[in-house]
């Protein structure tokens, strides 16, 4: 199988202390996008707004729930880029991406490679 | 006895057969939130040429495409690829040191950037003898546009080519 990009988020985003994904939900069983089983990748990238660092968390499920998450921080200065490459351990039908810390603007773009026949 | 009609730049290419010149880009942390790590080999399945010509290069970081318009990206539409890889030569008899610098960003559906500047990935410095060839590595793929940048001292022209990948990643 070989793979081709697939542009499933743009936008913008104010970042606060409470836990919400990039669609600015904040019910944590809402998913960001749904229909992922052929993705198996993701990179997410984008600019932050200020210095402090973002808390994210990337939880990989199905209708029954959450199966897989991961974790980490986007570090950087104000304005300056970011790039995080997820790649799930097996294929999910849907995704949440959750971000939280001070408040501050996201500017961010998640890209999925996703499989094609050939 | 057939005749065979060949550019000067692909003479020139053929006849510069020498070891390759390699330098390593001193990239930036890439976080990677997942099981990526048990996947070690990458087996290219297609390949594409992003850009190919010739820089004349000089003190000031210029663009492969000679610009030094900063906010001018070299290619664009580079989001398939998982890896890009810059090869070339520079003509002239004296030793080569270019330095070089590869620029990324990422844009929204109009192709507008998400915010001002560029993510540096690296840089690096291409020191090879008179008429050698070159490859730099470029590992962090899949951003939209990329600016690849030159510059050198001694004023050279620099004959490149950048390729773009996608492949497998096999466990």
């Amino acid at each position: 199988m070989r793979t081709q990009p697939l542009t499933l988020y743009v936008g913008t985003l104010q970042v606060e202390a409470t836990p919400k994904d990039v669609l600015n939900q904040a019910e944590p069983l809402a998913p960001t996008f749904v229909n992922a089983e052929r993705c198996r990748a993701f990179y997410w990238t984008g600019v932050k707004g200020s210095d402090a660092p973002i808390a994210y968390t990337i939880r990989a499920g199905n209708a029954a729930g959450w199966q897989w998450s991961a974790s980490g921080q986007i570090t950087g200065n104000a304005r300056g880029w970011f790039r995080v490459v997820i790649k799930p351990p097996a294929p999910y039908d849907r995704y949440r991406f959750e971000v939280s810390g001070a408040p501050q603007t996201l500017h961010s773009k998640i890209t999925g490679a996703e499989e094609v026949a050939e | 006895m057939s005749a065979e009609r060949i550019t000067r730049r692909e003479m020139l290419k053929r006849l510069v057969i020498a070891p390759v010149g390699a330098a390593v880009l001193t990239t930036l942390e890439v976080r990677e939130a997942s099981a990526a790590a048990l996947q070690r080999y990458y087996a290219p399945y297609f390949v594409a040429v992003l850009w190919e010509g010739r820089t004349r290069c000089d003190s000031l970081w210029r663009s492969l495409k000679g610009d030094v318009v900063a906010i001018l990206p070299t290619v664009q539409g580079a989001t398939p690829y998982d890896r890009l890889y810059w090869t070339g030569y520079a003509l002239g008899n004296a030793p080569v040191n270019v330095d070089m610098r590869v620029l990324a960003r990422a844009v929204d559906h109009n192709g507008v950037p998400l915010g001002s500047g560029w993510r540096e990935i690296g840089q690096a410095t291409i020191q090879t003898p008179p008429m050698r060839w070159f490859r730099v590595e470029i590992p962090e793929g899949h951003w939209d546009e990329y600016r690849l940048e030159v510059r050198s001292a001694t004023p050279r022209l620099v004959y490149s080519r950048l390729i773009g990948s996608q492949g497998y990643w096999r466990e």
